[in-house]
C-alpha cells in the first residue's frame, strides 16, 4: 500500500513543468524514432543515455519510461500505412495493418493500434505497481547463491530464445561477457586484459559499448542499406490520414472483445518478465493466441481489427513486465531495459532486491509516468500529432543520420571527456555491425556484457561461503529453484518439438 | 556470401577467443587453497567462446555456395567501389582524430558534412553545407547550453 501511495504522489511530479516537459519530450522523441524504420526508442535512448548525466535521477527516469512506452506503440505507423514495421515489436500488426490501410482505413487501424497499446500498457503497470512490493519481498529471499542461478539462468534463456541461431547467441553473449573481464579484477587488485593500455584499467563503460552496439552500429547499417528508406519516403507520397478517422467505434470496440484485450494483457506482461523474450515475442504469442481462439480465424491478415488489438495491447503490456526483473535483480530483459540499467547505475543506484524498499522514491515516479504515458500520452499525440506522423517519416536521411551520428560520436565523449571513449564506441559499433552481419545478436552480447561481472562475483562469493564447494548450487532451495527452472526452459525451448513451428517472421509474411 | 566470406567473422572471433584464453591462463591457477582465483571465470568463458567459435567457423566453411540470381549480380556490380558503410567508420575515426585538435565546430562541421555525403546523392552542396551547420549548431545548443557539457575550443 504505501508503495502504491508512493506511485500516487509520483503523479505530483509531474505537475512540475520541467518534469512534465521531459516526459512529454522523450515521449514524441520515442514516437518519431520508433515511427521511422531503422531507427528505435533504443536508439533515442542510446543517444540521449549521456545527457541523463546533468538531469536529476527521477527526471531520467521518468523519460525514459515514456520514451520506452512510446517505441512500443510508435512502431505500428509504418506498420500499417507502408508495412514496414518501425519497431521489431510492431512486426504483428502490419499484417491486419496494412490490408485496412489498403482498404482505405488506414486510420481507423491507427486508432485500435492506439486503443490496443493505452489498455496494454496500462495494463502491464498497473500490474507492476501492485506486485512490486511483493516482488520486492519475494527477492530478499534469493541468497548470493541464489542470485548466481538467476543470472546464469537469465544469460542461458536469453541464448536460447534466440531459436535458429543458438550458436550464435552463444557466441554473442560469450563476446559481452569477455568484454566485461577486461579492467581489475573485482575481488582482488589484479587487471586483467589490459594487453598494456593503462585506459583499459578502469574496464569498459557500458555507455560507450550501449552508444556502439545501438546507435554506431545502426549508422552503419543504415548507410549500406539506403534503398529501404527511399522505398518508404515514395510509398508515405499517396498515403493520407484524416484526424476523425482516428477514434474505432464502440462497436468494433466490442468486437474485438475485453478478453482479448485483458488475455493479450497477461501475455504481454508474462512474456516482459522474462529475460530477453521481448515485445516482438509478446505480440507475436498474443497474435497466435487470438487466431486460435477466433471464431473467424480466416479473417486474420486480411484486416481484422482483433489482430492489431492483441499484437498492439501485448507490445505495450510487455513494458511492465520488463521493468520486473530490471528493478529487482538487475536483469534487463530487453535492450531498452539495458539503457534505463545504465542510467540506474551512472546515477549510482544498484538495481537489486534492496532498490524497491531502500529507493522506492526513485522508482515510483518512474511508474507514474509509464502509466502517464500510456493512458493520457498514447491517445493524445494520435489525436493530435497523428495526420503529420507520416510526414515525419519522410525527413530527408542526410539531416536525420548527420545528427545521430553527432549526438552518438558526442554522447560517448560526454561521459568521461575522454577521446579514448569515442575509440571504444567506434570499436564498439563496427564489432556490433559486424555481428549483425553475421546474423550474431547484439542484445545477447550487450546483456552478457551487464550480466557477466555479477556472474561472476556471485559465482566466487557463493564459493568462497561454500569453501569452494560447487554443490552449494543444488543444496540452496533459492538457487534450486533456478538451477530447475533454467531445465524447464532448456527442455521447452530446445528440447521438446515445438506444437506450432512458426516463427514470427514466418507469421508475418 | 560466400562461404569463405561467411567464415571470416567467426574465424576473428575464434582467434579473439584464443588469445583472451592464453592471456586468461597466464593470470594464474584458476583454483588454489584460498579457493577460486581471477582466472578461473576468464578461462571458463574463453575456452566456451573458442569451442562455439570453432563450431560455427566450421559451420560456414561446410556450406555449400548459394549463386545470388542474375539480377542480384548486376547490383553486386553496381555497388560502389568503397562500401559507405566503410566510409563512415573512416569518417568518425578522422572526427574522433580532429575532434580535440581543432575543437567542436570544425571538427563537427567537417563530419556531418561527410556524413549527408554519405547518406545522400553527391550534387546541392550548398544545402548539404548548410544543413550540417544547422546540425553542429543543434549539437552545441544541447551539449554545451542545455547540458553543460564542455567541448573543445578551436585549437584545443
Amino acid at each position: 500500500m504505501e508503495f502504491i501511495i508512493l506511485v500516487a504522489s509520483g503523479f505530483g511530479t509531474l505537475l512540475d513543468p520541467i518534469t512534465l516537459a521531459y516526459v512529454v519530450g522523450g515521449f514524441l522523441i520515442g514516437t518519431v524514432f520508433a515511427a521511422i524504420p531503422g531507427l528505435t526508442a533504443t536508439l533515442a535512448l542510446a543517444l540521449l543515455l549521456p545527457l541523463t548525466y546533468s538531469l536529476d535521477v527521477t527526471t531520467a527516469l521518468m523519460a525514459c519510461a515514456s520514451i520506452y512506452m512510446a517505441g512500443m506503440c510508435g512502431g505500428s505507423i509504418t506498420a500499417i500505412t507502408v508495412n514496414i514495421p518501425g519497431a521489431p515489436s510492431s512486426m504483428m500488426t502490419a499484417r491486419d495493418g496494412y490490408p485496412m490501410q489498403q482498404q482505405g482505413k488506414g486510420a481507423l487501424a491507427l486508432g485500435h493500434a492506439a486503443v490496443g497499446s493505452m489498455l496494454g500498457g496500462a495494463f502491464g503497470c498497473i500490474i507492476l505497481i501492485l506486485m512490486a512490493p511483493l516482488v520486492a519481498d519475494l527477492s530478499l529471499l534469493v541468497q548470493t547463491s541464489g542470485k548466481f542461478s538467476l543470472l546464469a539462468f537469465a544469460i542461458i534463456v536469453i541464448v536460447i530464445s534466440e531459436r535458429g541461431k543458438v550458436l550464435k547467441a552463444a557466441v554473442a553473449a560469450c563476446i559481452g561477457m569477455m568484454l566485461a573481464t577486461m579492467g581489475l579484477d573485482g575481488v582482488e587488485p589484479l587487471a586483467r586484459f589490459t594487453f598494456g593500455l593503462s585506459d583499459l584499467t578502469s574496464g569498459i563503460d557500458l555507455m560507450p559499448v550501449i552508444i556502439g552496439a545501438f546507435a554506431i552500429s545502426e549508422i552503419l547499417t543504415q548507410a549500406s542499406d539506403q534503398q529501404t528508406a527511399s522505398k518508404i519516403v515514395n510509398a508515405l507520397r499517396s498515403v493520407t490520414i484524416r484526424r476523425r478517422d482516428f477514434f474505432p467505434p464502440l462497436s468494433q470496440i466490442k468486437e474485438v472483445g475485453l478478453g482479448c484485450y485483458i488475455k493479450s494483457s497477461v501475455i504481454g506482461y508474462a512474456v516482459g518478465v522474462l529475460p530477453g523474450a521481448g515485445g516482438s515475442m509478446g505480440s507475436f504469442l498474443a497474435y497466435v493466441e487470438a487466431v486460435r481462439t477466433s471464431k473467424n480465424p480466416e479473417s486474420f491478415g486480411k484486416g481484422n481489427p482483433q489482430g492489431i488489438a492483441a499484437a498492439e495491447t501485448a507490445n505495450n503490456a510487455v513494458c511492465g513486465g520488463a521493468l520486473v526483473p530490471t528493478l529487482t535483480f538487475g536483469i534487463p530483459g530487453d535492450p531498452v531495459m539495458a539503457i534505463m540499467l545504465g542510467v540506474l547505475v551512472i546515477n549510482g543506484i544498484q538495481p537489486g532486491p534492496q532498490l524497491m524498499s531502500n529507493q522506492a522514491h526513485l522508482i515510483a515516479p518512474m511508474l507514474a509516468s509509464l502509466l502517464f504515458s500510456a493512458v493520457v500520452l498514447i491517445p493524445l499525440t494520435l489525436y493530435l500529432l497523428g495526420p503529420y506522423f507520416v510526414k515525419v517519416v519522410s525527413i530527408p536521411r542526410d539531416a536525420l543520420y548527420g545528427t545521430i551520428a553527432l549526438l552518438a560520436v558526442l554522447g560517448s565523449y560526454v561521459s568521461t571527456y575522454s577521446m579514448f571513449q569515442m575509440i571504444v564506441a567506434l570499436v564498439m559499433g563496427v564489432l556490433a555491425y559486424a555481428m549483425r552481419k553475421n546474423d550474431l545478436p547484439i542484445i545477447t552480447m550487450v546483456l552478457g556484457f551487464i550480466l557477466g561481472p555479477n556472474l561472476e562475483e556471485f559465482f566466487r562469493r557463493s564459493m568462497a561461503i561454500s569453501n569452494n564447494n560447487p554443490l552449494t548450487f543444488l543444496t540452496n532451495l533459492d538457487s534450486l529453484f533456478f538451477v530447475v527452472l533454467t531445465f524447464v526452459f532448456i527442455y521447452f525451448l530446445c528440447i521438446r518439438k515445438p506444437a506450432n513451428p512458426a516463427s514470427p517472421a514466418e507469421v508475418s509474411e | 556470401m560466400t562461404p569463405k566470406r561467411q567464415a571470416i567473422f567467426p574465424l576473428f572471433i575464434l582467434i579473439c577467443s584464443i588469445i583472451y584464453l592464453i592471456e586468461a591462463v597466464r593470470l594464474g591457477q584458476p583454483v588454489t587453497a584460498e579457493g577460486i582465483r581471477p582466472s578461473f571465470v576468464p578461462m571458463v568463458i574463453g575456452a566456451l567462446s573458442s569451442i562455439f567459435s570453432l563450431i560455427l567457423t566450421l559451420k560456414a566453411l561446410g556450406q555449400n555456395e548459394v549463386k545470388p540470381p542474375s539480377d542480384e549480380y548486376a547490383a553486386e556490380a553496381a555497388k560502389p567501389l568503397v562500401s559507405p558503410a566503410v566510409l563512415t567508420i573512416i569518417a568518425i575515426s578522422i572526427y574522433i582524430a580532429l575532434f580535440q585538435m581543432i575543437g567542436y565546430a570544425l571538427s563537427s562541421l567537417i563530419f556531418v558534412f561527410a556524413i549527408t555525403t554519405i547518406f545522400s546523392e553527391r550534387n546541392r552542396w550548398l544545402h548539404k553545407l548548410a544543413t550540417s551547420a544547422a546540425v553542429v549548431a543543434f549539437g552545441y545548443i544541447v551539449f554545451e547550453q542545455l547540458f553543460g557539457v564542455r567541448l573543445p575550443a578551436l585549437w584545443g
